[in-house]
Order: structure tokens, then sequence, then C-alpha cells
């Protein structure tokens, strides 16, 4: 075989990557410059020595990942929140309530991450948005495995506490 | 042990960062103590939520363009650190053209106003055969072909053949089914005759339509892949075929709107003849300048669109979206179109009160009652109101094919054509399928209306026409651009314009063959094949021209500041050639065309030669584009009937001799 363009190994990180990095950056910068954060990202990785960059390779691109939608965010007027009202296109085939019900229930926890504290916010998205391991979050995050499985603990206690207050407001009104 | 159901190890238990140990101790509580077990299926739920919330939103890969990016980058990369070889950009005069020329320059030439260095070209790899990978039909005989499943390559043939044979046989309703478009204003009656060759001493200027469409290239694929047999040669148009592609241009450097490229290498399908290659492209899309959107929006109303799932709610959820972007400074309304009355369903509503917004956007519902005809003087007369100067001004109109358009057309085309020169734009969105008469009138309206006509099949359709394209990335960075080629008649004996037959009439003047001159915007590329028959060397003696000087590309355009700019790209016959990818794929692509066409200009082309070309010149291909080319290229091969397009090549017409005026004796000479 002659050489493929894809048999690059920053191709290889970037087609393993791309859609966690993408992800992850959108709840960060919205979906308009997620690709952007994406690109210099592995723009970078094209310089980077792959022998020392290889091992961790994971925390290595969340981290610049995270550096650069951070830069990007804090140079932004206006922030494109998480909750972006129904960024989500309605399901245009409704399914049994329950179905409808989940989407709701779905719906009010992404709405809820943007009342967490900054840190809990981020070992959130780190994890469910990149699937990073504790030990990759506490790299990017620069804090320690422990203290990583207390802050997401705690997030995920307060989303759902903020989602059934939620079910109760709405109960309520609806009496 | 006694867990709490508030221990953070449940969590990590869910996630599977527990240990083995850890993990059995987490196991034997669960059995022990029902209340875990609800924890652990709720804080499972949480996870799976978020995991598929922040996944919808996302997009799954990066747009091609930044793909692109990227794999250069790497290229860049892997390339040994040797100096890369400059290429000389010359300046914009002839005069200067002309002093350049003593010195060793190269072909492809791309230049920018103004500029004298751009970026040099890549140096591609040679990326040899990629594995074909043909897309099955439902019935498929033949196995999927995978990345990682090894088939072997004669078996995979030989099911490919029998598929194709298959659809030969069942072809005859599928290919009824396919639409035969019909043509809008700006192209004459399709013609299965060619553009013939015109001789420079008759004709030295020319220009080419940059209003390309790419329409041809689906129905010719559809014919392969549907129903097994080759299109009619009037359905094959070879310009539109060329332009189905994206080329890797350079992009136009500085403040400039268009960059301009000549390229030229002997003709593929005659030796003795060249083939130019000419692009424009204009700067790419930039996301984070957006001018203030003043939109309206008039919907359709009747019952069938509003309930077919890939009408109105497809439509909602796109403006959702769009509304999600706007702010204080941008105006939406909305307009039932047929309404009852001609009141707006949303009156003009700044961008930022969006409870207000959303609201009406989903309350938009079918009232039933009979139209009143006005909705779109009262959607312009809403437009206007809220003119934003340097704005987006733009009224769409989305609808399907029941589209039923007002009885008096004129007036509204009138109306439509009055908007659009005060700066209001009309685009059209046509839902669901629109081969019809209705997408002709849609397309027709929008052309009016200086705005765009897009079928929307898809959500992605919906959220690039609606949000990309509705916040300003369609604003013309380039009006009135015009082209002009210039042959040199001391080595240009004759030229044609491949492709673009229903637009050239041999009859014709070349120069406004279509209608006038056209704007550009962001992102856009057109490629345009000349086909040239150089002067014999021994014609002029000394006489000839010290520099092998074909031809001059001029582009003019008002930028957006109003200003007129000038390109001038100037094009040698070097005897040693550096062409891009982008040329020869081109070239396959429109050799493609003149096979299909059966044109008497295709010499002694086959299709392996077109597949041999088209394979060596994938390029970065980002969008995979040209490699679903290379597959279609191998169902060509298996469909019956196509052995006549190997058959031996017909003799050229003669050459136009009617274009030579009166009187040149030169001219009727050659």
């Amino acid at each position: 075989m002659p050489s493929e363009p894809t048999s690059h190994w920053v191709l290889l990180a970037l087609s393993r990557y791309e859609a966690p990095l993408l992800r992850y950056a959108t709840a960060i910068v919205g979906s308009a410059q997620a690709a952007d954060v994406v690109q210099d990202t592995f723009l970078r990785l094209c310089n980077q020595d792959q022998a020392a960059v290889e091992p961790h390779l994971r925390a290595w691109l969340f981290t610049v990942c995270r550096n650069r939608a951070l830069d990007v965010r804090r140079d932004k007027r206006h922030v494109e929140s998480v909750a972006e009202v129904d960024e989500i296109m309605p399901d245009n085939h409704p399914g049994p309530s329950e179905a409808l019900e989940r989407r709701e229930a779905m719906r009010r926890v992404l709405g809820a991450l943007d009342t967490l504290p900054e840190r809990q916010r981020e070992a959130v998205l780190l994890k469910f948005s990149g699937d990073l391991s504790y030990q990759e979050i506490a790299e990017v995050l620069g804090t320690s495995v422990s203290n990583v499985g207390f802050l997401l603990h705690t997030a995920l206690r307060a989303l759902r506490e903020h989602v059934e207050k939620k079910d109760r407001e709405t109960e309520r009104r609806s009496r | 042990m006694t867990l709490s159901n508030d221990d953070p190890r449940l969590l990590s238990y869910v996630l599977g960062e527990l240990d083995e140990a850890e993990s059995r101790e987490i196991e034997a509580a669960i059995d022990a103590n029902p209340e875990i077990r609800a924890e652990l299926d709720a804080l499972r739920m949480t996870a799976e939520m978020l995991r598929e919330g922040l996944a919808e939103r996302a997009p799954k890969e990066l747009p091609a363009i930044q793909r692109k990016v990227l794999e250069e980058a790497t290229r860049e990369a892997e390339k040994p650190k040797v100096a890369p070889v400059r290429r000389r950009f010359l300046r914009p005069t002839l005069l200067a053209a002309a002093a350049a020329a003593l010195v060793a320059i190269s072909l492809g030439v791309m230049q920018q106003r103004r500029q004298t260095e751009v970026a040099k070209e890549q140096a591609l790899p040679d990326f040899g055969t990629p594995e074909p990978q043909p897309k099955e039909k439902k019935k498929s005989t033949a196995p999927p072909p995978k990345d990682d499943t090894k088939i072997d390559e004669a078996t995979r043939r030989e099911a490919l053949k029998m598929l194709q044979e298959e659809r030969a046989r069942q072809g005859s309703e599928v290919a009824a089914r396919i639409p035969k478009p019909r043509r809008l204003s700006a192209r004459s009656k399709p013609r299965a005759d060619e553009n013939p060759f015109i001789y420079t001493t008759s004709i030295a200027r020319a220009s080419f339509p940059l209003d390309v469409d790419t329409a041809s290239y689906s129905l010719v694929a559809r014919y392969f892949q549907e129903a097994g047999r080759r299109p009619p040669s009037s359905l094959v148009r070879v310009d539109e075929l060329v332009n189905a592609f994206p080329y890797e241009d350079p992009d136009p450097v500085g403040d400039a709107a268009i960059a301009a490229r000549a390229e030229v290498d002997t003709a593929p399908w005659n030796h003795s003849n060249r083939l130019v290659r000419l692009a424009l492209k204009t700067a790419p899309v930039d996301p984070s300048i957006r001018p203030q959107a003043n939109l309206v929006f008039v919907i359709d109303e009747s019952q069938g669109f509003a309930k077919d799932p890939d009408k109105l709610p497809l439509l909602q959820a796109a403006l959702r979206r769009l509304v999600s972007r706007l702010d204080d400074r941008d105006r939406l309304t909305l307009i039932a179109y047929g309404g009852a009355s001609d009141e707006p369903h949303l009156p003009p509503t700044p961008g930022d009160d969006k409870p207000r917004l959303l609201t009406a956007i989903d309350k938009f519902a079918p009232s039933g009652a009979g139209g009143s005809g006005g909705s779109m003087e009262r959607a312009f007369k809403e437009a206007q109101a809220h003119f934003v100067a340097g704005g987006v001004n733009r009224v769409f109109l989305a609808t399907d094919d029941h589209f039923a358009a007002d009885p008096e057309q004129g007036r509204l085309t009138a109306l439509i054509r009055e908007k659009a020169a005060a700066g209001i734009s009309l685009s059209t969105l046509g839902f669901g399928p629109m081969d019809g008469p209705v997408g002709q009138t849609l397309k027709a309206l929008a052309e009016e209306g200086k705005g765009s006509f897009a079928q929307i099949t898809s959500p992605d359709a919906a959220r690039r026409e609606l949000v990309d394209v509705a916040l300003g990335a369609r604003t013309p960075i380039a009006r009135d651009v015009r082209v002009e080629v210039d042959f040199a008649p001391g080595y240009v004996r004759s030229f044609r314009l491949i492709g673009n037959e229903d637009r050239t009439g041999p009859e014709r003047e070349f120069l406004d063959a279509w209608k006038g001159p056209v704007d550009l915007y962001a992102g856009q590329a057109v490629t345009a094949l000349y086909e040239l028959e150089p002067r014999p060397d021994d014609s002029g003696g000394s006489e000839a021209p010290p520099v092998p000087y074909l031809l001059t590309l001029r582009v003019h355009y008002n930028d957006a500041s109003g200003q007129t700019q000038e390109i001038e790209v100037p094009l040698r016959d070097e005897w040693r050639r550096e062409v891009s990818t982008d040329f020869y794929f081109a070239a396959a692509v429109a050799g493609f065309g003149l096979l299909l066409r059966d044109s008497p200009y295709k010499g002694n082309l086959t299709l392996a030669d077109v597949v041999t070309m088209a394979r060596k010149n994938l390029g970065a291909d980002p969008g995979g584009h040209r490699a679903r080319f290379v597959n279609l290229l191998e169902l060509v091969e298996f469909t019956p009937g196509v052995a006549a397009m190997q058959a031996a090549p017909k003799k050229p017409p003669r050459r136009k001799g009617s274009l030579c005026p009166p009187g040149d004796s030169l001219c009727s000479d050659l």
C-alpha cells in the first residue's frame, strides 16, 4: 500500500477523539465555535513529539482543548450557554409519553448544568462528553483522583436535586 | 458493610472506576439494601441522560474544510525539512507579466490583486488506488465491503456486475421516476451538440458563466445507481459535472474577495490540444462576523405541510435554532402564507425576546380558513418597515410541492424584483421533493428575488439554510463579477468552452450568452474548462512571441465597500508543467461527461483512462466526493450499454467557419 494520508498519527487521533472533543467544546463555547477549537487543538498536536504525547494523549487533547475553549469563551461577549434554548431538535416522531418525559428530564439536567460551580461542571463535561477516566480528569483539572470522584458525586447529586425541584414546581403549578 | 446512599463510591462504581475488590463490596451492599439499588439506577439514568444530551447538540465531526486544513498540516509536518520551491507570482499588469515571463515560471499561476506571493502548491503524494467502497442499495447482491473486512477483489467485482445487471433489468420504471429537470431562464434549451472550436482570429475574447449549477451530476449518478443504465446525453452537462466537486484551490489572500487561478496541460483526449482549467474561488465564510438580520418567514399553512414531520416540524425546529442565535439587533417576523388574515402571526420582534419568539414558532398551525392572498405583499412590507442598511434583509418563503403560486404571478414577480433592487431579497425553501414544476417556480422566484432556493429534506439542510445562510453567510462578498478570457491569437489557433451548451448557443456572442454579471458569496467556487488548439510552430516563424503565452484571465468585481477590483492571471504554456491534482481530477470528470455525451471531441479517450486519471488525483478529498466518483465509475463500467462509449471516435466536426467575418482572409484561410 502506498502511504495513505490517514496513516498519520494525528489523523488517527483525530478520528478517535474528534467526536468527544467536539461534544466537550460544544458544551463550553457552543456548537458554532466548537469546530474551531477542536481544529486548533489538533493543529497544535501536529507540532508535538509523538513519543512524548502519545502515552497520555487523551488527557493532553482535553487539556489543550479546554484551555483553547476557555480562551474563546473569555473573548466572547455573549456566552452561548449549554442550555441554549432548544438546541436539541425536537423529536419528529413523538413516542410514548415515557420517552417524552425522559427527553424533558434530559433537557432539565442539561439546563441545570449551568447552575453548577465551575469545577464541578468541568468535571461533569470531561466525564460525560469526553468519557475521560478519573485519572485523566485529574490530570486535566490539576487535582487528585479522589477529588474528581468527589466533584462528580456532588455535581450529580446537585443536578438530580435541581431536576426534582423543578418536577415539584411543575406539579404544584399544574394542580 | 454499611454503605450510605450518599457515598461517592456509588458513582465511581457506576462509572467503572472501582477496582475488583471495591466493586464486589458494592455489589454485596446492593443485595442487602434495595435503596442502594434504586440509587444506582438513578445515577445510571442521570449519567446516561448527560451523555446523550451532550452528544446530541454537538456536531459529530469537523466540517470538511477544517478537516482539510488538518490533513494538510499533517502532510506539512511529515515533509522532509527542505526549503519549499517558491513559485513566482506576477503583478497584475501585462507589462510585468511579460517581464516576468523571461524568468522561468511554472504554469499553475494563482494570483491575487496586488500581491506577489501565495501559499505554495502542496506536493501531493500519490495516494494510489483507494479501496473502492461502492454504496449498495437495499437489494444488493454484493456483500457491503467494509474497511476491516477483506473481500476478494474478483468476487467483489463479479458481485458488482451482477448487481448492476439486475438493476438494468428492473431499471426502466426507475428511470422514468428520475426527473427531467426543466431549465430556467438563464439557459436555453438543452443541446446535444457541443460548443464548437472558435478561431481566435474571429473572436479572441470569451467569458464563462459564473452561476454554476451541479444538478446534472446527481441525475447522472442516479441513472447508474438506481436504474442501471446510461443517462440520456441531453441530461449530461459537463460543466455541471465538473462543478459538482470541491477543489482545493488556495483561498484568496488578505482583503481580496476572490482568488483566480489558471492551469494548463495536454488535453487527455487529444494530445495535440491543450486543456485549460480556470478557477475562481471566494473567501471562506467567516462565522465571527455577521451582519444584523431582518428576517421575515412566510410559511405555508396548509394541512399537508403542517402534518408531515419533514416539513413544518422541521422548519420549526430550525427556526428555534435560529432564534437561539439572534440578538437584540435582529428582527424576526412570521407570516402564514395564504392565511385568513394579513396580520402577521408574529409581528417583527427583536431577537432577544426569546420567549415570545419561541412561543410564536411553536404555536404556528394551519387555520384551515381560505387565504386572502396578500401574504407576500405583507411580508415585504414588514421587511421594509424594519430595513437595516448593510444587514441581511430577507423574506423566506417556506412551502412544499403543493405550493400554488399567486394567480397574479406577474404582479408578484414585479414586486419581488422591485424589492430585490431595494435590498430585500427573497429566498425560497422547498420542503420535501422538489423535482416538479413547483421546484422550478420556487427557484425562479428566488432568482428574481436575488436570494437562494434550497431544497430541505433533512435537519442538516434545514440547519444550514435557515441558520447559517439566514444569518448572513449569503451576503455577497463580491458583486457584479465579470470574467474575461483573452486568448493570444499568436499561440492559440482556436478554443472551445467545454460544457455550458445550453448557455452558449453557437450563434450568440460569447460575452452575453447568459444573464449579465453575477454576485458571488463567501465559500463559492467556479471551474471552467477550455480546450485550446495551439497554433502550429511553423505558422508564425520569427513573428511568434518569445513566450508561449496562451491567455489572460481577468476578473472584475465590486468588493464589499463598493470598490472595483481587478484580478489578472496570465497563463503561459511552459515546457515543464506543474499542475494540481484538481486539474487532472476536473479533466477526468469532464472526460467522463464527454464520453457520456458521446461527444465528437472525446478523441480516443476511454472509460479506463478516466478511471485511472480520477484515481490518481483524489487529492485530500475531504468530503469523500472524489472517492465516490471513482466508485460511480466502477458501476458505470458494469452498466449494460456502456460498451458503446468505447466505440471508435467520430471525426470531429469542422470548425465553425461562419464565425469568420466576411472579408477576413486570414481567418477563412485557416
